[in-house]
């Protein structure tokens, strides 16, 4: 009993129970999209480490136990998320429960003319052909089990359009919290974006958990961005340590369009972030940071494939890690440069601070170039602190503890200091600073 | 020994120079000088053969022929010699390696016996004393981890070794102190010689302090505005180039 | 770097150089593998018990296995039934006492690929044992090696003499179950080069065998097994070339390597096999497991390769660094051009304290082939303070080939350090220029600059082999340029 298998039959046997339930579940395509993708999920089953993109990552804990994926009723009220926001972050709100909206406790407000922001399941009862070419079964990546788990429920998240030279005015807080009460969840949101050519917005999506239940979050975005359309990305992901954090973001640029994304990942018992950018046009241009803190048991896993498909884009990756306890770290980057990309420039650094005897740093940068007029860099390291400066530290009067704090603190900085809001930026660092306390001894000096 | 005549030259869709006339005899020195953007270096870069250029209109004579339609390769085997501004890194070549490679390459082409091993390095330490190079340089790869002064230095220690007809500095005095300007300019003066012509570029004066010009020519916008003897470069420098797009304008 | 323009232009004009077959009468096994044919190969070769025993165990775990197909190669499907898996040249039956007795025409053969056999030999100061096909032919200065107790013979003869010693460490390092190629070479290799420096000795002269597979339809399994007791040294050279054939010819080679307590393994390879024609067709397939074992504290070794030839390289030679403070090192080239394909890097396995690894590779791509380097540097849970430095430089040459780099650090100690960095270009057109107006051509540039390019890996070559590489560079390169 309880094979790999029976799950991967348990979890089809609820999508089809629950189909007639979804929103627009009578809208062909849609309950098509739904059909194939769990045709697919059937197919597919849970990756195994024999998949070379699963090799530093083991999923079987997760396909051990149920995730229920049907929704039911919870009742969060609006003082528990006040912890949760930025103070001072002046946004749009949209707030997500087990991957379902939760109108009550968002704060959209007033949009600027051109802008459509709504949640998912509205969205596709309102205009579904409009979202056909995006959610349709033909976009659909049809080789990934997670992403077919999430296309075959296809409920909710959020549908964000810009019209053409349109600016989002205020930044997009997105807060995904997932509770369990009496059972284990799995909340699956499925976010769309769509930049029109000129147009531009500042999204944050955050993961929280409201309680210690083990969740699983299966997430999935969409973001197209069309000529010269700017989107700037951040992730905070804090869920607690008994859940399970898969989650796929899949970026197309058109010319001239801009990416920037910025992770901060620290929660789950596992986390698994997958980022995929194609750049299709000249001037695209991407830069990704991410920063992954793992302790205790934390398995945390980076994944990105950056694809330059035309001439003259640019790509940029600095990931790093800081894995203490029993944690693994792993990143995994890949660079692909298609023949038709001539002068592409793409740079992709990985470092990872390895501070315990039984954490574990996994890495592997790849470059895939089948062009000749580029440059393609990367470099990874794993190491530790560096003894001088702590040397140095400590010589100033620094206990040692606190004086290892503030080093991890300055390894970290760096990518915090990339972030262009400061309210987003402010709060992450002190996120890090009340987590390293934890275990050095930072809070003296703070 | 070279005449430029009524050259134009454009990159892509821009027009550098508009219409340059110069005519170089053996033993002379010319300092062509302007201000940044003016088209002294496309006017080396176009005399050495480097590619990206396109000559829409004159000509450029060296020795009599057409010197337009040769490979860079070529024009070096006819003497022509190019100091880089900015000179290029070979990353694991080794200097001399290159030098005597380059040397037999000449040698060959105008039917003359390689030089061995031998003699080459003989040849070549002597020169490198000429030019104050230090010999540890001769042994590391072209230019790979040399200071801004070393790179210079090593360009003109290549000159002093390949003994060319026509030499072409361009901006060698950029980023040199005074000393390594001192040392460099007492290798182009070693070399001065009734058979061969020196073309400096220069942005300032304080070379021409050092390698005494017998013209000197200012180019502007693509075209050579005024010429004259050593004096010109010290009214330039007393009133700057603004002073020659006032007399322009009047 | 040939010393002069002409001799380069001399080099590019040229073919293949080693494309010529040897007229030699050859006693060969029909296509076909079962355990008759394993039975038969141990029975001609007079194999002890133990050793058709582990062949045969070999065999029924490789009909178990797959063909790998993880690397970033296209591998037309193999016929392993139409393959001949033995072929020995009719003279070497009675096996050749001295150089005299060798048949006039492998001397010949010899002579034409350029290798230092005879007084030749002397000069180098280069032993060479010579594998011709299957079988090795002849092994220069036995005895003036015997003197120092070095055993340097084909593998078979080491079966015969030193059977003790051949249990003892053969499938110590690649086990036959180790992967596809190495469990079919297990069954059915036929020759190789044995080497056993004893305790505290410094082998006086570098050891060399030259590969050649000759015979049409043959696979090559040569079987290479080298110890370095305690305190000892030897540096070793590996070539190897193949005649131009139409059809791709199987390669599958094992190479093992002990080196004891404070012990020195050198071992380089100039690999020339045969790697097709400007449109794929032909060519070896090169499938070879190679691995050290540095099983004693302080040890070292250091694998250094150039790859030109081959259709298909699929390689990776490893250091498995058990005793504290051993050192690993490994220097590669690997030129593809044409239709080649490379996949090859190194494995890094730190398991003792303070163990040290290093790994230069210079990828060359050129025409429409694919150069990936796959490397692991894996750091064990007791590798304290174990270092790896890590440079990957790709070169491109033309706009229709493609340069990889795939590497795996996986590091599972604190005090472990481990740094990788890479790098893709191809040649500036601004040095290209600077070397032209210096008066070099083009090609002599281009071939300067790239030799420029794998300088690091050249210095770590003996001198005689090194300059054999350049100009094998420079070959294979032939018209991949402007």
């Amino acid at each position: 009993m309880n094979t790999a298998a029976d799950m991967v039959a348990r979890y089809c046997a609820e999508l089809a129970s629950i189909a007639p339930t979804l929103p627009a579940a009578e809208v062909p395509w849609i309950q098509q999209t739904r059909n194939k993708a769990r045709d697919d999920f059937a197919r597919l089953g849970f990756p195994t480490r024999l998949q070379e993109a699963w090799h530093y990552t083991n999923v079987g804990a997760l396909q051990r136990r149920f995730f229920a994926l049907e929704s039911t009723d919870f009742s969060v009220g609006q003082s528990t998320i006040e912890p949760l926001l930025y103070p001072g972050l002046d946004c749009h709100r949209l707030v997500f429960v087990n991957g379902v909206h939760a109108p009550e406790l968002s704060a959209i407000g007033a949009l600027p003319k051109g802008v459509e922001l709504e949640n998912l399941a509205t969205a596709l009862t309102r205009t579904p052909e409009q979202l056909e070419p995006f959610l349709g079964a033909r976009g659909q990546q049809t080789e990934h089990a997670f992403n077919a788990l999430n296309t075959a429920l296809l409920r909710d998240g959020v549908c964000l359009r810009l019209a053409p030279n349109t600016r989002l005015d205020k930044p997009l807080h997105l807060l995904f919290l997932s509770t369990g009460e009496a059972r284990e969840n799995c909340a699956q949101p499925r976010n769309l974006i769509l930049a029109a050519a000129g147009s531009q917005a500042v999204v944050l999506e955050s993961y929280h958990s409201l309680d210690e239940a083990a969740c699983l979050t299966n997430s999935c975005s969409e973001v197209i961005l069309e000529a010269d359309a700017k989107l700037q990305h951040y992730k905070l992901q804090e869920e607690n340590h008994q859940s399970y954090h898969i989650s796929s973001l899949q970026v197309q640029q058109a010319r001239d369009s801009h990416f920037e994304s910025h992770l901060l990942s620290l929660g789950a018992t596992l986390a698994r972030h997958e980022l995929n950018v194609d750049l299709n046009g000249e001037g695209a241009r991407c830069d990704l940071n991410g920063l992954y803190l793992g302790n205790d048991r934390q398995h945390v896993d980076c994944h990105t494939e950056i694809r330059h498909m035309q001439a003259g884009a640019d790509s940029r990756q600095n990931y790093k890690g800081i894995l203490d306890g029993r944690a693994r770290g792993v990143f995994n980057g890949r660079v692909y440069v298609h023949p038709q990309a001539q002068q592409s420039n793409a740079e992709q650094s990985n470092h990872n601070l390895l501070l315990s005897a039984n954490a574990e740093a996994d890495t592997k940068p790849e470059l895939e170039i089948y062009a000749d007029d580029v440059r393609c860099s990367h470099g990874a390291t794993v190491g530790q602190l560096d003894d001088d400066m702590l040397f140095y530290l400590r010589s100033r009067g620094l206990p040692e503890d606190t004086a290892r704090g503030l080093l991890i603190l300055g390894f970290a900085r760096n990518l915090l200091e990339q972030m262009p809001l400061k309210t987003i930026s402010a709060r992450l660092e002190q996120k890090l600073i009340d987590i390293l306390s934890q275990s050095h001894g930072l809070k003296s000096l703070i | 020994m070279l005449e430029i005549s009524n050259l134009h030259v454009s990159i892509g869709d821009q027009t550098i120079l508009k219409g340059i006339d110069l005519t170089v005899k053996p033993g002379e020195v010319h300092a062509i000088m302007g201000p940044n953007g003016s088209g002294k270096s496309t006017l080396s870069h176009v005399l050495a053969g480097r590619e990206g250029y396109e000559v829409i209109e004159g000509s450029v004579r060296y020795e009599g022929k057409d010197l337009l339609g040769l490979s860079p390769e070529a024009r070096a085997h006819a003497g022509i010699f190019l100091g880089f501004q900015y000179p290029v890194e070979i990353p694991g070549v080794n200097n001399m390696y290159f030098l005597k490679a380059a040397i037999n390459a000449r040698r060959k082409a105008n039917g003359l016996k390689e030089l061995d091993a031998f003699d080459f390095i003989q040849m070549a330490k002597k020169k490198a004393g000429l030019v104050g190079l230090d010999e540890s340089l001769l042994q590391r790869a072209v230019n790979e981890g040399f200071s801004g002064g070393e790179k210079k230095r090593n360009e003109i220690f290549q000159m002093a070794v390949l003994e060319p007809q026509l030499a072409i500095l361009d901006e060698t005095d950029s980023g040199l102190d005074i000393d390594a300007l001192r040392i460099v300019a007492e290798g182009v003066n070693a070399l001065r010689d009734p058979e061969r012509a020196v073309i400096l570029v220069t942005h300032y004066q304080r070379l021409l302090d050092y390698i005494v010009p017998d013209y000197v020519h200012v180019l502007s916008d693509g075209r050579i505005v005024r010429s004259g003897g050593r004096e010109l470069a010290l009214t330039l420098e007393e009133k700057g180039y603004g002073w020659l797009k006032e007399a322009a304008a009047t | 770097m040939p010393s002069s323009s002409e001799d380069l232009q001399s080099h590019l004009r040229k073919d293949y150089e080693h494309g010529f077959t040897t007229d030699v009468e050859s006693d060969t096994l029909p296509p076909g593998l079962d355990e008759d044919v394993i039975r038969h190969i141990s029975h001609m070769k007079h194999e002890p018990d133990f050793l058709l025993e582990w062949r045969l165990e070999a065999y029924r775990h490789w009909l178990t296995q797959r063909e790998p197909n993880w690397a970033k190669l296209n591998i037309d499907p193999i016929d392993y039934q139409a393959i001949s898996y033995y072929s020995a040249p009719k003279t070497s039956k009675d096996g050749p006492k001295s150089l005299d007795e060798v048949d006039p025409k492998l001397l010949e053969t010899y002579e034409k690929l350029g290798i230092p056999l005879e007084e030749r030999a002397a000069l180098a100061g280069v032993a060479v044992d010579a594998v011709f096909d299957s079988v090795s032919v002849a092994t220069t200065f036995k005895d003036k090696l015997s003197k120092e107790g070095i055993i340097f013979c084909p593998f078979s003869e080491a079966v015969q003499n030193h059977p003790e010693l051949v249990q003892r460490y053969l499938g110590s390092v690649v086990p036959t179950t180790d992967n596809y190629f190495a469990s079919l070479n297990s069954a059915v290799f036929t020759d190789g080069s044995f080497v056993y420096i004893p305790k505290g000795v410094r082998c006086p002269m570098e050891l060399s065998t030259y590969f050649r597979i000759n015979a049409a339809n043959t696979g090559q399994f040569e079987r290479t097994l080298i110890i370095a007791e305690a305190g000892s040294y030897v540096s070793y050279l590996e070539g190897c070339t193949a005649p131009q054939r139409d059809e791709n010819q199987l390669h599958a080679a094992v190479v093992e390597l002990v080196a004891l307590e404070d012990a020195e393994i050198k071992y380089s390879t100039v690999q020339n096999w045969y790697p097709g024609d400007e449109n794929g067709v032909g060519g070896i397939y090169n499938f070879v497991t190679k691995r050290g074992d540095c099983r004693g504290d302080n040890s070292k070794i250091s694998w250094t390769q150039v790859e030109t030839g081959s259709a298909i390289t699929w390689k990776y030679p490893s250091c498995l660094l058990r005793g504290d403070n051993s050192v690993g090192e490994f220097h590669s080239i690997a030129v593809t051009n044409h239709h080649q394909q490379a996949d090859t890097g190194t494995k890094m396995v730190h398991l003792g304290k303070n163990t040290r690894s290093t790994i230069v590779s210079k990828g060359i791509s050129a025409g429409q082939a694919q150069n990936a380097y796959r490397g692991l540097v894996h750091m064990g849970k007791n590798a304290s303070s174990a270092r790896n430095h890590t440079r990957c430089d790709s070169l491109l040459m033309g706009d229709r080939c493609g340069a990889h780099t795939f590497p795996y650090m996986e590091v599972k100690n604190p005090s472990a350090r481990v740094e990788h960095e890479a790098t893709t270009s191809r040649i500036g057109e601004d040095q290209l220029f600077y070397c032209r107006q210096r008066g070099i051509s083009e090609e002599d540039a281009v071939s300067m600059i790239v030799n420029g390019f794998c300088k690091e890996v050249f210095r770590e070559l003996p001198m005689e082999f090194a300059v054999e590489a350049q100009n094998l560079l420079a070959l294979s390169l032939e018209g991949s340029i402007g």
